[in-house]
């Protein structure tokens, strides 16, 4: 008890908000989750990535507690995951849900109260929501009279009402126009720099670029790859630069430099491990070729997720 | 157990706040106060004409026998029944009754000719008449005053005794019947309609997927007897409106159709009037008959099965509803919790004729049907162990059916696309978590 405690104290200072060691999870006859372990960095924004009924939906529903692991632990700010963390999570599950024939206020009271919030405490916060989104006078209309839109506006300020440490969002873009897709990125990041600790589940890869710091991908319950953006973008580059040039390309190439596209003023080469950026330069000028840009292109996530999923699948 | 209060709260409130609740509450009175009132008033509204009915008595017993009223007039006419026959309606008359010449021992042919059909009162009014008649013809033939006759006749009625523990009760077996039938039927009524409230709010939260951030909140166990107990709630307050609103209605159509009765019984059959003395003795005895039933604990037995059969009953139908994934995978999935309801009700119905057939006896221990026979068999005295068992077997029944819908309904709550069998519901018990 004692020493629970004390683990306890040290680990809110941890840079890990949440951490899930060798979860698996078995339904019938399939494995929806096999042996997963994830760190999920306190105050960072987390991708969890992978095709459809790769086991995303499942290891969610797991962290919060709609179902339970089969075997393995969660930590959830230091602790053992229990029913009280629930107060700290915020979920927006992929399919949408809210009462059709409830008014948009009570509906939210409703569900921050299950949260743990006051009655109060929790009009106070609707109020603000309400004025942050511009929804000023939305309190009593009914949800079936909202466009699909709107509906998402209020399924978001549903999920982060009660301030969660923890805000998991599956999907959340879709079904939004532009102009409130900005306004809930924003509202993400604003959310992570006052706290928040936000797993995005989704397989819209631009959007991972854009927003994630860290991610996961997950394929048949299995985790294949995990770490910061960059590094995993770094860690897959396949050694190739772009350079543009003024002039003619009369370059003779050497045996570890191989040309991969050419296009009028831009060639993609592709080099040999070991070689270095100035290795290419060096050849380059020698040739007395005029270099007008030089830069090494990194694999998007997208086509990283699309190759290791494509080599998943032949495996 | 702060989130279960708020479940209720909002199950309770968002049913109670709609239109729907109070325009079924105020009419369902109504239209129970119509159902009894229209065809009273219907029968004795007779369009405000009476049926002037001609009469040929060619037996020469009626003359001046018959006795008109609102409904029917009587006119005895001289002439050619063919005649008649032709020309009754010129003559201003609705019918014919031909009474032919016969013997009193074998009275045939006594014919009404109209072009439509007597109303089914003045019918039996007229052949009560024309029987009365006959009768006292034949005793007076016998040398019998009729009126002396009637002052003989007396009224039997047999008196059932119940011996039990505490001494003996009289009882009476239509009172009896009448209760317990009363009550069986309430009791099924009950369980349907706010089995399926329970069942249609499963699959609304479903189908409108809110459920998964409500269980990402509160477990489903919560989730699901807080929709349970919020719907009793709304049963309870539906209740006691409708006790209310009936007693009112009731009164209030009482007070309307009462006289009309009582005239009607007057006029129907003379025979059977009562005494003051034995009108007295009848309600006397109906009093008697009811107090031996001893209503607190009647009542108190009625809630008792009323909350455990309904608790029963709507965590099963609960776990239907979460098996579903639309109101039309309901009719495959409901009928093993229909059912036992329809047979408990079969069941009722044979108690109440005899009270005491094995088949009621075993079914008043089977929790499935115990909350609708038991009750039915309640009023005609049931040993106080038996009660008991019953009581025990059916919280025993409702903690299981607790225990086994609450497994079926946090997997099937979130279980989307697939067709549910049965049998797949029987595996979901040995899901964990």
């Amino acid at each position: 008890m004692d020493k629970n405690c004390k683990l306890s104290k040290e680990n809110k200072n941890m840079p890990t908000l949440l951490a899930l060691r060798d979860i698996t999870k078995q339904y019938a006859n399939t494995l929806a989750v096999n042996h997963v372990s994830l760190e999920i960095p306190r105050q960072s924004i987390f991708g969890l990535l992978g095709p459809n009924g790769a086991g995303k939906t499942s290891l969610i529903r797991i962290i919060t507690q709609i179902t339970v692991a089969d075997s393995g632990e969660i930590l959830f700010d230091g602790e053992k995951l229990r029913s009280e963390h629930t107060s700290q999570i915020g979920y927006m599950p992929e399919e949408r849900g809210l009462y059709k024939r409830m008014r948009v206020g009570e509906q939210l009271l409703y569900l921050a109260q299950l949260k743990g919030l006051s009655a109060v405490a929790a009009r106070k916060k609707i109020g603000e929501l309400f004025e942050r989104f511009s929804m000023e006078n939305w309190w009593k209309k009914k949800v079936e009279e909202l466009s699909k839109g709107m509906q998402q506006k209020v399924q978001f300020i549903a999920t982060i009402l009660h301030e969660p440490k923890l805000l998991i969002l599956d999907e959340p873009f879709t079904g939004l126009d532009p102009i409130n897709a900005d306004l809930i990125t924003e509202e993400i990041h604003r959310l992570r720099d006052n706290g928040a600790t936000i797993i995005f589940s989704t397989h819209r890869m631009e959007q991972v670029e854009e927003l994630c710091d860290n991610i996961a991908l997950i394929n048949h319950g299995k985790k294949i790859l995990e770490g910061k953006v960059i590094d995993i973008r770094q860690q897959f580059k396949k050694q190739e630069f772009s350079i543009r040039f003024a002039g003619m390309w009369k370059l003779v190439p050497p045996e570890w430099l191989h040309v991969k596209e050419s296009h009028s003023g831009e060639v993609i080469v592709n080099v040999s491990q070991g070689k270095l950026p100035n290795d290419i330069l060096r050849a380059v000028i020698n040739d007395g070729i005029q270099i007008v840009g030089f830069n090494e292109l990194l694999p998007s996530i997208h086509d990283i997720f699309i190759s290791l999923v494509k080599g998943d699948e032949h495996a | 157990m702060r989130k279960i209060l708020l479940v209720i709260r909002r199950e309770y409130l968002s049913r109670v706040r709609q239109k729907s609740f109070w325009i079924t509450t105020f009419l369902a009175p109504i239209g129970m106060a119509l159902l009894v009132a229209v065809p009273v008033f219907l029968s004795t509204y007779s369009g405000g004409t009476a049926e002037k009915v001609a009469v040929v008595d060619l037996s020469g017993l009626f003359e001046g026998k018959l006795v008109s009223d609102e409904t029917i007039t009587f006119t005895f006419v001289d002439g050619d029944t063919d005649r008649w026959k032709a020309d009754y309606k010129k003559e201003g008359y609705s019918g014919l009754l031909l009474i032919p010449k016969f013997s009193p021992e074998s009275p045939s042919g006594i014919t009404y000719y109209s072009d439509r059909q007597l109303g089914i009162i003045a019918q039996s009014l007229l052949a009560q008449q024309l029987n009365q008649e006959l009768k006292n013809e034949q005793l007076r033939k016998a040398g019998i005053n009729p009126d002396d006759l009637k002052k003989l006749s007396v009224e039997v009625s047999l008196d059932t005794v119940i011996i039990g523990s505490d001494g003996e009760k009289s009882g009476d077996t239509s009172v009896a019947t009448g209760i317990g039938y009363g009550m069986g039927l309430l009791m099924y009524i009950v369980l349907i309609i706010y089995g399926v409230m329970v069942m249609r709010g499963v699959i609304e939260e479903k189908t409108t997927r809110i459920v998964e951030i409500i269980v990402s909140s509160v477990k489903p166990f919560q989730l699901m007897m807080g929709k349970i107990l919020g719907i009793a709630a709304v049963g309870i307050t539906q209740f006691i409106l409708w006790v209310v609103l009936g007693f009112l209605a009731t009164t209030g159509v009482g007070l309307l159709v009462s006289p009309i009765l009582m005239q009607r019984a007057a006029t129907l059959s003379p025979a059977a009037q009562l005494a003051p003395g034995q009108q007295a003795q009848v309600t006397n005895s109906l009093l008697a008959s009811l107090s031996a039933i001893n209503l607190p604990m009647m009542l108190g037995l009625f809630l008792f099965y009323f909350v455990f059969g309904y608790l029963l009953y709507a965590s099963l139908f609960a776990a239907i509803g979460s098996a579903a994934n639309d109101e039309g995978d309901v009719q495959s999935l409901s009928f093993p919790v229909t059912i036992p309801i329809i047979i408990a009700m079969f069941i009722m119905l044979s108690t109440i004729q005899n009270p005491n057939n094995p088949v009621t006896f075993w079914a008043s221990f089977i929790p499935l049907f115990s909350p609708v026979v038991m009750l039915a068999r309640i009023p005609f005295g049931v040993p106080p162990w038996e009660i008991g068992v019953s009581m025990a077997l059916l919280v025993g029944g409702f903690i299981g059916a607790t225990w086994m819908a609450a497994k079926i309904y946090r997997t099937g709550i979130l279980m989307y696309g697939k067709k549910i069998t049965l049998r797949e519901l029987g595996k979901w018990l040995f899901y964990r978590g």
